[in-house]
């Protein structure tokens, strides 16, 4: 979820509405000061669709009382005194968001599942929101909470996203559950699978330690199921692993248990934690106090993998953090939106290069090596 | 959603499980087998092919005691596939998953085609069954009826990648059949949806620009034989002016000049003489610019079980080859790119979920699955030792005949007979032997050694062989030191 706005007074609404409306910025007026009493700092005009009612199309305008970057082509999503960004032309990192529900319930999430039905309103955004999205575009990511729990829905937005853009790659976070069983005949009617990346967590060659991390019975076979499948129908496929304290316990056993067990996949990211959501609660359990061990362990887990040649990452570490000659493996992972520097960083040399932190990971006051 | 509703769901959501929950009450064994080391510890090897080694006494404390395992061992035989607690069916797909990875590209469907183009040969090598020296082409040489035959026999085999080699006698003596062959299949090879590949076996003695031109056109591969240095290479392979080893070099270099090395590869044979000498002919590899060699045992069939230079028994191949093995490493070290071909292939078994089709190292055996030999008379065989022992009289291993078809020669009861000995899965020893999914069935070699297709393994030369480099290169790359690693690169 992105930047919130909160909206000022609304002028020329469309009729009447108590939910969804997604709103494309056609322009954009910075630095209105004042409008009827109130302090206001941007207009946008906006095309806007009532989604539940697919042929409303009205156009209209929004005062916003922050500064913020918002750009024309930026798409919102309209409450009544709130508005959110849903995708950010700016943004190479745009994500849409399928779903709050999860079948899992990670001991580190950081973004903790809620029981709440929005998969049909979901849908009807996201649907209206591809529409306006721009002409040309090469990526997009699906996240969630778990997004195989929108089911057709899912299969109804991917064939939508490569019928608009043939060339697009689609990563999908998903924890791989469902595609053993609910999902697997919607895999079959994706029309484009070798465009779609099923970014899957393994967090141990241990199955019950697995189930543990993501509190989910079975869910390591469930998941072994999936990726195979995944695998077999077409699509590429991603091992991600947030490191801590149980992950990185067995991370070279996990290595080599992927290179024996998952050969085919494209792609392994090994993930910094991030200090949000449930992480919080379990601190003690598992932030990872032993450095050394943590570069030791991560060093030779890169080595088996990339002795197999499978492609190697990692993610949501900043460069000094981490030994030289792991350096090449680190990647500019976090999206902007959640996305800070420390104040040290600014005399790096190499801060452009770099992932930084999450904006929240800055509270656990690092320390950060200028290079 | 009210807020404090939503407070609520967040905080059961929050009632997290410990790690006993999911740990499951029995650990349930999988199937595995296991073989006790030299220095007394334990191999265990599952049905995925992941292996263990352990110390004295674990597999008993598996079977007996589980209770008495420590955690972490328990993950390591969990991981590996040894052990579950959980039911093992839920693992079905994946176990399902890695045997078809093992196993998948073995169809009866031979992706190499091994042509006999004829039996004359300028060379008299020592340890050659076929070979002719004569110029009478009638009598030794496939006509271009038969090539005819041949050529319909490859289109119509099922396998759309295809190798095709051309072997001897001296290969490039019959070169207008080379041409002739490789034009006919490239020209029908889109229209029957096949891809071909094609392979030379030449001595290398007398090889023209000519010829060259017409192999790099056409990425003809050339495979040739080097058995190290001149007094040993020219000590068996005997050419009328005793100069086979300066041959092979200028040839080489005119190779190099108006093509490339990259499509050159030699092969060693080696001799009761090469047994003394592994660095030397290592070194010799290395001079002429190899980054790959051979270490094999020469086959020990039909006349070449009686001949001096060429016999020798297993503990000698072994010493061989160890010094041979760790000269390689040795020179890795020194930043030599130079790979031996027998370890990589059983590494690739030991590292990897896949493995190569090496004929003589697979179950089922390659014999008749992967490859046919087509020879000069128009019979086919299920190997090239097959057509060697039929030479001997002894016609085992002939499965049909050009005039046949596929059908007609898998069905008959010599492939039978090859087919259902061609298992380690189901030889009694075999199937309960921890190196079998490193290692593969051999009928030939123990119809030629044993006169029992079957084979048995007490006995076994090629059994005792395979189950010296298996444990030998697994003592290696768990030693973890930078020879380890060298071997482990060896992979791709």
């Amino acid at each position: 979820m992105k930047s919130q706005l909160n909206l000022s007074t609304q002028l020329a609404w469309p009729s009447q509405y108590d939910e969804s409306i997604v709103a494309r910025v056609t322009s954009v007026i910075d630095d209105i000061i004042s409008l009827s009493g109130q302090k206001i700092y941007s207009k946008l005009s906006v095309d806007c669709i009532v989604t539940h009612n697919s042929n409303s199309n009205n156009n209209g305008s929004i005062y916003i009382k922050e500064k913020l970057d918002i750009y024309e082509g930026d798409i919102l999503f309209l409450g009544l005194k709130q508005a959110r960004v849903i995708f950010s032309v700016q943004s190479k990192t745009n994500s849409i968001f399928a779903t709050v529900r999860c079948n899992s319930n990670c001991l580190m999430c950081s973004q903790p599942p809620l029981e709440h039905d929005d998969l049909d309103e979901n849908l009807a955004i996201w649907d209206t929101a591809i529409d306006y999205m721009p002409e040309n575009m090469d990526y997009i990511g699906i996240t969630g909470g778990e997004p195989t729990i929108l089911g057709i829905r899912l299969t109804q937005l991917l064939n939508k996203l490569t019928t608009k853009y043939p060339n697009i790659l689609i990563d999908i976070l998903s924890n791989g559950r469902r595609l053993s069983v609910q999902y697997l005949s919607e895999l079959h009617r994706i029309h484009k699978p070798y465009n779609i990346k099923w970014c899957i967590p393994i967090y141990s060659d241990v199955d019950y330690i697995h189930d543990y991390i993501v509190q989910g019975n079975n869910a390591f076979w469930q998941t072994t199921r999936g990726l195979s499948q995944v695998y077999s129908a077409g699509f590429q496929s991603e091992i991600r692993i947030v490191l801590h304290t149980l992950s990185l316990a067995r991370l070279e056993q996990l290595a080599k248990y992927i290179t024996l067990n998952y050969p085919y996949v494209n792609h392994v990211a090994l993930m910094g934690l991030e200090n949000i959501g449930y992480t919080l609660y379990h601190n003690k359990l598992l932030t990872i106090d032993n450095y050394e061990d943590y570069i030791y362990k991560v060093s030779k887990a890169i080595i088996i993998l990339r002795n197999f040649n499978i492609n190697v990452s990692l993610y949501n570490i900043p460069l000094c953090h981490v030994p030289e000659e792991l350096r090449e493996y680190c990647r500019k992972s976090i999206s902007e939106w959640k996305n800070s520097y420390h104040s040290d960083c600014h005399s790096c040399s190499k801060i452009n290069e770099c992932a930084g932190f999450f904006t929240w990971n800055l509270k656990l006051n690092p320390i950060v090596y200028p290079i | 959603m009210v807020r404090a509703d939503l407070n609520i769901i967040r905080k059961e959501f929050r009632a997290f499980k410990g790690v006993e929950h999911y740990r499951g009450e029995f650990l349930h064994l999988l199937p595995f087998n296991f073989h006790r080391l030299k220095d007394e510890r334990e191999l265990l090897t599952s049905i995925t092919g992941d292996y263990i080694i352990a110390e004295a006494g674990s597999v008993d404390k598996i079977i007996n005691h589980r209770s008495t395992l420590d955690e972490p061992f328990i993950h390591d035989l969990i991981a590996g596939h040894f052990v579950s607690y959980n039911p093992p069916a839920e693992q079905i797909d994946i176990l399902a998953n890695r045997l078809r990875t093992k196993k998948g590209l073995y169809e009866i469907k031979p992706a190499l085609h091994i042509i006999v183009l004829t039996l004359r040969c300028d060379h008299t090598c020592s340890y050659c069954q076929v070979s002719r020296v004569t110029e009478n082409k009638t009598d030794y040489d496939l006509s271009k009826d038969q090539l005819n035959l041949i050529i319909e026999k490859i289109l119509d085999s099922q396998e759309s990648s295809i190798t095709v080699e051309f072997q001897g006698g001296e290969s490039l003596l019959a070169f207008d059949n080379i041409i002739y062959t490789v034009e006919a299949l490239k020209e029908r090879a889109t229209v029957r949806n096949k891809k071909f590949k094609f392979v030379t076996c030449t001595n290398l003695s007398k090889i023209t620009k000519d010829q060259i031109a017409f192999l790099k056109e056409n990425t003809i591969a050339i495979s040739s034989s080097l058995d190290g240095p001149e007094f040993i290479h020219n000590s068996i392979r005997h050419i009328k002016t005793r100069d086979s080893h300066q041959r092979l070099l200028s040839s080489l270099s005119i190779i190099d000049e108006v093509w490339s090395r990259d499509y050159v590869d030699v092969l060693m044979t080696t001799s009761r003489l090469s047994l003394k000498h592994p660095k030397e002919i290592i070194d010799e590899y290395i001079r002429l610019g190899f980054r790959s060699i051979f270490l094999r045992p020469i086959s020990p069939y039909g006349f070449a079980l009686r001949l001096e230079s060429i016999n020798y028994g297993s503990e000698d191949f072994f010493e061989f080859y160890q010094i041979g093995l760790e000269y390689i490493l040795e020179k890795c070290k020194h930043g030599f790119d130079l790979r031996e071909q027998y370890a990589c292939i059983v590494l690739k078994k030991i590292l990897t979920p896949f493995q190569d089709n090496y004929v003589d190292l697979m179950s089922p055996s390659g014999s008749m699955t992967r490859v046919v030999v087509y020879d000069y008379d128009g019979n086919i065989y299920a190997s090239d030792e097959g057509r060697m022992l039929a030479q001997n009289r002894d016609f085992t291993f002939q499965i049909g005949n050009i005039n046949q078809s596929w059908k007609e020669i898998y069905q008959n009861n010599s492939s039978r007979n090859i087919l259902s000995h061609s298992f380690t899965e189901l030889h009694a020893a075999c199937s309960n032997c921890a190196l079998e999914p490193y290692c593969g069935s051999d009928p030939i070699h123990h119809h030629a050694t044993q006169f029992d297709i079957y084979g048995n393994m007490n006995d076994s030369t090629f059994c005792k062989r395979s189950k010296f480099i298996i444990e030998y290169l697994i003592s290696l790359i768990e030693k973890g030191d930078e020879n380890s690693e060298i071997l482990r690169s060896w992979i791709h």
